[in-house]
């Protein structure tokens, strides 16, 4: 009867297979792969978890979603982009190196700097002209807020959930300063 | 054997710097302790023990002046301003509201003013509470002053996020 066992030569070659040829130089690429996907999940592509409904129905409570830091690197933020938004208000705190926060909001940005953004019976008014919203479906979930004209300043952007159908008072909605915008959502 | 010297003058020294920060905390140590443990005492499982939760409720009151002014502002839910008198109070009345409440004082920035009297801690407030569709999340801003010894809060009121 022929049976196989393995002989040191095998052991050799699982070992080689655990830890490589050299195990300090192992050690050493698992170092850096820690290091490079710790940085990159803090500072390029930062994971968030939805939680509340405010941005409904584009977003669900509990998904999850990814914000990309390098986002506004070349340009600044667009209408109707996603962002996660930093509570703190201090323009002095945010920096991008600086860790990012336990707590973010996370809107669509309807103001761009320097406009005038109110709502009227629901719908969206830029500059006094009724701005279509392409993500709302008034039909299915109407709204109908009234909130009188706010002008972002030059650093501002008026940001404000999806969820129309709560009341604008339970509503987080205004003017953020870019330097609170840490990204844009990737989902 | 010099290695295992080396290695050992260096773990009595970082032995010794940690007991130091032990035994003489640094005073935004001693504020982020404070914030941690008013956290703890605000916060409350279901069921617990009602004497207990009176005397949490009153060591948490113990952490502000006499003349101390709370503002809270969760828009859609609470707002009020409360005096040192009000807290231990309001607290027991939410003990009997709620079912449970969680606390937490999320990415705590603290600043010391130059003299080292009064500082300034400025964090997000999550609160959970069972039933409700989402935490509430509040920033807020803390002001302490050392009043005998003591970091005590003079003053705690939200910060606008979105203006």
């Amino acid at each position: 009867m022929d049976t196989h066992r393995p002989g040191p030569r095998s052991s050799v070659r699982l070992r080689a297979a655990v830890f490589g040829r050299n195990w300090k130089f192992t050690l050493a690429r698992v170092a850096i792969w820690v290091v490079l996907v710790i940085g990159f999940f803090r500072f390029v592509v930062l994971p968030v978890r939805v939680s509340g409904i405010s941005m409904l129905p584009t977003c669900p409570n509990h998904s999850i979603n990814f914000i990309n830091r390098l986002a506004y690197i070349r340009h600044g933020p667009q209408r109707f982009d996603i962002v996660a938004v930093r509570l703190d208000p201090r323009p002095a705190s945010p920096g991008f190196f600086q860790a990012p926060p336990h707590v973010l909001y996370f809107k669509r940005i309807i103001g761009l700097p320097g406009e005038t953004v109110a709502f009227s019976n629901g719908r969206l008014i830029i500059n006094g002209k009724e701005t279509y919203e392409p993500y709302e479906n008034f039909a299915k979930y109407p709204c109908f807020w009234d909130d009188s004209d706010v002008t972002d300043g030059s650093n501002q952007y008026y940001v404000v959930g999806d969820n129309r159908t709560m009341p604008a008072e339970d509503h987080q909605h205004g003017r953020c300063l870019r330097s609170q915008i840490i990204g844009k959502a990737m989902l | 054997m010099k290695i295992f010297k080396i290695v050992l003058l260096a773990a009595l020294i970082a032995a010794a710097v940690w007991l130091w920060t032990i035994v003489f905390p640094s005073p935004e140590r001693v504020i982020r302790h404070h914030l941690a443990a008013l956290a703890g005492d605000v916060s409350f499982q279901p069921h617990e023990n009602a004497f207990f939760l009176a005397a949490r409720s009153k060591n948490a009151a113990g952490f502000f002046t006499t003349n101390c002014e709370i503002i809270i502002d969760v828009p859609g839910r609470v707002e009020r301003t409360l005096r040192r008198d009000e807290i231990a109070r309001d607290l027991v009345a939410a003990h009997s509201e709620v079912a449970a409440l969680t606390v937490q004082f999320l990415d705590v920035n603290v600043v010391l003013d130059a003299g080292k009297q009064s500082a300034v801690a400025d964090l997000t407030v999550r609160a959970r509470v069972p039933g409700w569709k989402d935490d509430a999340v509040q920033e807020m801003r803390f002001t302490f002053q050392k009043i005998g010894g003591r970091w005590l809060i003079t003053r705690a009121a939200p910060l606008r996020s979105l203006s």
